[in-house]
């Protein structure tokens, strides 16, 4: 019973919302609306519980100063002092507001930033031309560079004329290959789900 | 001790070089010419053909750390909406978000004189990702009830008209996660034109919805940003960083030249040496 009552509501459930943009019939229709507000309101239940979840996993480690239990505090600190400026005093107060704009968008962006000097220097050190794929790999990155930048424009008009020939024929070519087959994976995977042949996200095995 | 080879640079040297060709042109801006690509002028002038009075739904879907590359298309995108006196409903699936949402509205929307309720307003965060999109195609407040400031929606007036997402004439997604659910949801199921503003590396991947007729354009990165400020003549963040990133891309890609060139030297140095 543990398992077949949660395979039949995944079958009606599934189902239903498959037949429900195929079909007109007042009932399938009015339910499935219903469903996918519902659907709304678990996910906003699964931000609760991720945010207990995070308290669960660190007041216990700081209280065992256990392993990077300092990092804890620092997050637990943050973050509640976070949700309750934000609550109780508001998004627009100074306190909430200092939190954000000095703290989370700087940082937020300063570690994405840090991408473009790792991936520079990877770049740098490992993109040789050691046979003919890795060259056409090379000299197609270089062009894609330069074209999509000012700069490939103010050195020869031609750039950005071939780096758009790039882009839109043999790149979207592989793409469109790439989005079908991924697409009919999709809805395989998502059918054996609604069907019952796959039951991994029970906890069982296929 | 590591061998010294001059034709791979030390991380460090990669990283200073690359530091002093970004903020050098920050100071002192070389100007370098900025010309509109096909996908911007596209995005463009289907804003441009809309009548004053349509309506955009504005999707913000990316964290603070794609701000740097995303927000300047948003405030570009915003500007124009505004000067077109197109009316915005703007809303984030992104929780950090919801207060960034805020300032750009205020920056754009409050900034060009725009009444509040009646020509924009602010849905806030919701949650549900893309189950969230499809229950907005029955009904929009059934996913928001009230707008970031807690009004309930059925009093705001630009609500009136609005029930459901496919009620709204165009979508505007600003995405760093991905295309798919607003394919699937708007365009897909109601037909609903869509503009996709998205980040340097999901670029190639979104040109067949171009193609397909799927998105109306796909505005890619920075570049695009800047190139939609030229276009609307609104120079902003993204222009001032052009030059920064134009130089950045040639340090690079005279690195790995000398890089190939050392490693062509050092591939001839070594069949000299077997054959000798």
């Amino acid at each position: 019973m543990k398992r077949t009552i949660p395979l039949i509501i995944a079958f009606l459930v599934g189902m239903g919302l498959v037949l429900d943009n195929f079909i007109t019939f007042a009932p399938l229709n009015t339910s499935m609306v219903s469903l996918r507000s519902w659907l709304v309101i678990l996910a906003l239940f699964s931000l609760m519980v991720a945010a207990l979840n995070l308290l669960m996993v660190h007041i216990p480690r700081i209280m065992k100063r256990k392993g990077t239990w300092s990092q804890s505090i620092v997050l637990v600190t943050f973050m509640l002092l976070t949700i309750i400026s934000g609550i109780f005093i508001g998004t627009k107060g100074t306190v909430y507001q200092t939190l954000y704009t000095g703290i989370m968008t700087p940082g937020g962006s300063t570690v994405t930033a840090l991408l473009a000097f790792f991936i520079a220097s990877a770049a740098v050190r490992t993109f040789r031309a050691r046979n003919l794929e890795s060259t056409l790999l090379l000299i197609t990155a270089i062009i894609l560079m330069l074209s999509n930048v000012t700069i490939g424009n103010a050195i020869s008009q031609y750039i950005p004329t071939i780096g758009n020939w790039i882009t839109n024929v043999p790149n979207a070519t592989a793409q469109r290959g790439l989005i079908i087959s991924s697409s009919l994976a999709f809805v395989t995977i998502n059918l054996r789900n609604i069907l019952g042949f796959s039951t991994q996200w029970l906890g069982g095995k296929d | 001790m590591k061998k010294f080879n001059v034709f791979v640079p030390d991380k460090k040297i990669t990283y200073l070089l690359l530091l002093i060709m970004i903020i050098f042109p920050l100071i002192y801006p070389i100007g370098i010419a900025i010309k509109p690509s096909e996908n911007t002028i596209l995005a463009y002038n289907y804003i441009e053909a809309l009548k004053p009075g349509s309506s955009v739904i504005l999707f913000i879907d990316f964290g603070l750390g794609n701000s740097a590359e995303l927000t300047p298309q948003v405030i570009a995108c915003l500007k124009h909406f505004a000067k077109k006196d197109l009316k915005v409903y703007a809303a984030t699936q992104v929780p950090e978000m919801a207060t960034a949402l805020e300032t750009y509205l205020e920056q754009t929307y409050g900034a060009a004189g725009k009444v509040y309720g009646e020509d924009y307003v602010d849905l806030g965060y919701f949650a549900g990702a893309e189950s969230a999109l499809g229950a907005m195609g029955d009904s929009l407040i059934a996913v928001f009830k009230t707008d970031i400031n807690g009004t309930d929606l059925t009093t705001i007036p630009m609500m009136e008209k609005i029930v459901k997402l496919p009620d709204i004439n165009v979508v505007f997604a600003v995405t760093a996660s991905g295309t798919i659910p607003f394919i699937r949801q708007c365009n897909a199921k109601f037909g609903m034109p869509i503009i996709f503003s998205v980040n340097a590396v999901m670029g190639p991947a979104n040109v067949p919805y171009i193609q397909s007729g799927q998105a109306v354009s796909v505005l890619v990165g920075s570049p695009a940003a800047a190139q939609y400020e030229t276009i609307i003549g609104e120079p902003g963040m993204a222009t001032a960083a052009m030059d920064a990133q134009s130089l950045a891309h040639v340090v690079i890609i005279l690195l790995i030249i000398w890089g190939n060139i050392g490693y062509f030297i050092e591939k001839r140095q070594k069949k000299a040496e077997k054959n000798a």
